[in-house]
């Protein structure tokens, strides 16, 4: 009752205000057949609406309202609504009436004479078997829609080959009464290969219950629930679907497009969008004074087959199995897919941390290694390779000493014998103590020097001159140099050649090269010579040379050789050249090694002259 | 040069050199200093007896070296190696090639002129030696040739009569030659043959002169 209250309320004010007829807007009667929001015509009317005021700019006076006897039962008196309708529009008849649904429009085509007899119809969203040709006047026309069952349910056996039981959902009115008959006569055919199960007698409650409960291998037709089987409507704001979908344990396929998207699974679908459309266009076209009766657009049939992804996934249908040309839409990247980059992107930079974090470890660990290496190999600097040189050296420190001590030992006899004379021979004397002396002096610097040789000093830079670095390597290797038969040559060149340097540093380097060199001449026939060079370069720099006449280096060890631990000698350490290596280039300087044309080898060394600018 | 002894002092250390000298002239030797071993070997041929003072550590030429070298020449001075540094390898060298003698400085007057005096003392021996295997050899080669062959198989313990069958003459004529040689020779009996024989290496089958 509030409903028919406000609608007269509504028509009140139309009544008192009216305003004259050639500034008014057209007035469109919009006629529902199962009330204004009831699904699927509510998506009919709303398009309808939504496509008329894009098309046209004009404004309309558009009354909706709608039929009461589909919904309420077939005895409801239609009288009342009638003379409600007739006396709404008494001063002015609507310019269009616009039935959506079957009912709406076979209501007006009856009561037409009634209420408005000259008033063009427009009916839409009615199935076209649903028309009467013989109530179609020239006043009339419909934008109907095909409903093809068949193509309905053969695209459900296409994409579920396996469906062997499909159930129908369809209410109790009377127009899905006669529905249920066309179904069921229509589906006859196939009832050998699916069993069909009608829904009709079935509350919506107890259809619900089915639904959720269907055996394998089955799908759902939603043909259309207004009212169900007690009476009772179940559609408004079209809560009936997807009540349906929430429980169905089997896809839902439908005959058009308003659910697609929430639950239908797809197939060749009416667009009711498509169909508002036109029907807006020709309500416009008959506004603008055109006959009904020429406008008689052909009913519009099923849209190419469209499908949802999503129930696709859901229901496991796979895409091999539909109709060639079908569109898929509401594709969802999976997670993968659509978080991919993402993943990637995290992934990516988990890896590259890892990689850094391992890799920075990795380099730490090279690093303490190397470090330790090198402080080993500084240790080894200062200690090892002095006392690996003092043990060659023991002998030529044996030799430097017997020589003055012998001399003075000679000379101190000599002086006994000459005191026994008489007179002693004071000349002589004075000759013999003159030389003890110096053999003295003698002596005590080569002690001097072995200490200063020892000793773990700390480095000293000083102007050093190669040239006495040479004479220094020179004394001490040649007792050894002899013991071998090596000959010792050296050129030197008259000016000192200053390197800033600790002396010995330099002299560990030379006597490296020279113990190296001795060594390499070890099993050569004579004559072995070791020749010492020592000369300005360039103008900046000053190169120290060390040749031997021994075997040579094979020319792809010319590098190696320097590597420590590098060692062709039984008891070599391998230490000596690399040792060497090490301080020249501490010094800022290079050290190489080549092959004598002459034969045997030959070591370059270039350290930058004192003081000169680099 | 005089044939006064001489002892040669080879060393390239200028104050041990100077002050050996000093010290062996002082005892009454005459000496010659050298300061490297090719210094000495110019200066050759040498006379006279005397012994050679020889550094073990030289530059170019070391004392082992010259001691090779002087082995092939006629020189018998002996050779007294001095070394600074007195290792065993060296010195078992130098005596295996039949060095007189090794001393390490500092070395002190006594084992130095003891040292000097045997040498000097087997100088003499040995020339001695060499001149009476000079005078051997030189007595020998003043047999015919039919006596020298004679003699080698005297010396070998044939008898005459096997000596005459190889060579294809009469037992007579054998014992002429072997009256022969052992006049020309100087000996009294058999075993003296055998022996000059011997020393001369004439029963090794090669002549070779020992030192």
């Amino acid at each position: 009752m509030a409903w028919a209250a406000s609608q007269l309320v509504i028509a009140f004010l139309f009544l008192s205000c009216s305003v004259p007829a050639s500034a008014e807007p057209k007035r469109v009667l919009l006629l529902h057949s199962y009330g204004r929001d009831f699904a699927p015509w509510s998506e009919y009317a709303k398009h309808f609406r939504a496509e008329w005021s894009q098309q046209s700019n004009e404004p309309i006076d558009l009354f909706e309202t709608s039929v009461a006897g589909v919904r309420f039962g077939e005895n409801q008196q239609e009288g009342p609504f009638v003379e409600y309708l007739r006396v709404l529009f008494t001063d002015r008849p609507p310019d269009l009436v616009v039935s959506i649904g079957a009912p709406a429009g076979r209501f007006f085509q009856q009561y037409r004479q009634q209420l408005f007899p000259n008033t063009p119809l427009l009916l839409v969203a009615i199935e076209q078997r649903r028309l009467v040709e013989t109530a179609m006047t020239a006043n009339d026309t419909a934008v109907a829609g095909v409903v093809d069952i068949a193509a309905t349910i053969s695209n459900i056996l296409t994409v579920l080959p396996e469906t062997s039981h499909i159930a129908v959902v369809i209410g109790n009115s009377p127009p899905e009464r006669f529905w249920t008959n066309e179904l069921k006569a229509m589906v006859a055919p196939l009832t050998n290969r699916v069993t069909f199960t009608f829904l009709n007698d079935l509350t919506f409650p107890e259809m619900l219950e089915r639904a959720a409960a269907l055996p394998p291998n089955s799908a759902i037709f939603f043909a259309v629930l207004s009212v169900d089987a007690a009476g009772v409507p179940h559609n408004d704001n079209g809560q009936a679907f997807p009540r349906l979908r929430a429980v169905a344990n089997a896809p839902i396929f439908s005959y058009d497009d308003s659910q697609f998207g929430s639950g239908n699974v797809g197939g060749p679908l009416l667009s009711i969008r498509q169909i508002s459309r036109r029907a807006a266009e020709v309500a416009i076209r008959i506004l603008d004074g055109e006959l009904p009766s020429s406008l008689r657009p052909s009913p519009i049939e099923y849209g190419p087959h469209q499908f949802d992804w999503r129930e696709l996934e859901r229901w496991g249908i796979r895409e091999a199995n539909l109709p060639p040309g079908s569109i898929v839409e509401f594709r969802q990247p999976t997670f993968w897919a659509q978080h991919r980059w993402t993943v990637l992107g995290t992934l990516a930079i988990v890896l590259t941390q890892s990689g850094m974090i391992a890799s920075l470890l990795f380099e730490r660990r090279r690093r303490r290694l190397a470090e330790a290496t090198s402080h080993r190999r500084f240790i080894e600097m200062t200690q090892m390779n002095r006392s690996l040189t003092v043990s060659t050296m023991s002998s030529a420190i044996a030799h430097e000493l017997n020589q003055p001590l012998g001399a003075i030992l000679n000379n101190a006899e000599t002086a006994e014998i000459l005191l026994a004379n008489d007179p002693p021979d004071i000349v002589q004397l004075r000759e013999i103590i003159a030389d003890i002396r110096n053999d003295d002096k003698r002596a005590g610097d080569i002690i001097s020097h072995l200490r200063k040789f020892l000793r773990k000093s700390e480095i000293q830079l000083h102007h050093i001159d190669i040239n006495r670095v040479i004479d220094d390597v020179r004394q001490i290797i040649e007792p050894e140099a002899a013991k071998r038969g090596i000959e010792i040559e050296a050129n030197q060149v008259t000016r000192p050649l200053a390197v800033r340097a600790d002396r010995v540093h330099l002299q560990q380097v030379l006597l490296n090269l020279a113990l190296n060199g001795m060594d390499a001449m070890q099993d050569m026939p004579n004559p072995r010579k070791m020749i010492f060079q020592a000369t300005l370069a360039t103008e900046t720099e000053v190169e120290v040379s060390v040749l031997d006449t021994g075997s040579g280096i094979p020319n792809q060890k010319l590098n190696d050789i320097f590597e420590t631990f590098f060692t062709t000698k039984r008891q070599g350490t391998g230490l000596g050249l690399s040792i060497a290596r090490t301080i020249v280039e501490m010094y800022g300087g290079r050290i190489w090694a080549e092959n004598r044309k002459s034969g045997g080898a030959a070591f370059h060394i270039v350290l930058p002259l004192a003081g000169a600018r680099a | 040069m005089t044939a006064a002894t001489t002892i040669h002092v080879v060393d390239d250390d200028v104050s041990f050199r100077n002050s050996i000298a000093r010290l062996l002239r002082t005892c009454g030797y005459q000496v010659a200093v050298y300061e490297s071993g090719i210094e000495f070997l110019k200066k050759l041929p040498l006379s006279g007896p005397g012994c050679i003072l020889l550094d073990v550590r030289m530059p170019s030429l070391s004392g082992l070296e010259l001691q090779e070298r002087l082995l092939r020449t006629d020189i018998i001075l002996p050779i007294i190696f001095l070394t600074a540094h007195g290792d065993i390898p060296a010195s078992v060298r130098a005596i295996k090639a039949g060095a007189e003698n090794f001393l390490s400085k500092p070395v002190s007057r006594k084992p130095l002129l003891e040292a000097v005096e045997r040498a000097l003392a087997n100088y003499s021996d040995r020339s001695e030696q060499l001149g009476r295997l000079a005078a051997m050899r030189a007595l020998v080669a003043s047999l015919t040739p039919r006596e020298t062959e004679v003699f080698r198989l005297i010396v070998r313990g044939k008898l005459n009569k096997q000596i005459g069958h190889e060579l294809g003459t009469s037992e007579r004529t054998v014992k002429a030659h072997r009256h022969a040689v052992m006049e020309k020779l100087g000996v009294a009996s058999f075993a003296e043959a055998v022996s000059i024989a011997e020393r001369l290496g004439m029963l090794d089958g090669a002549e070779s002169v020992k030192r």
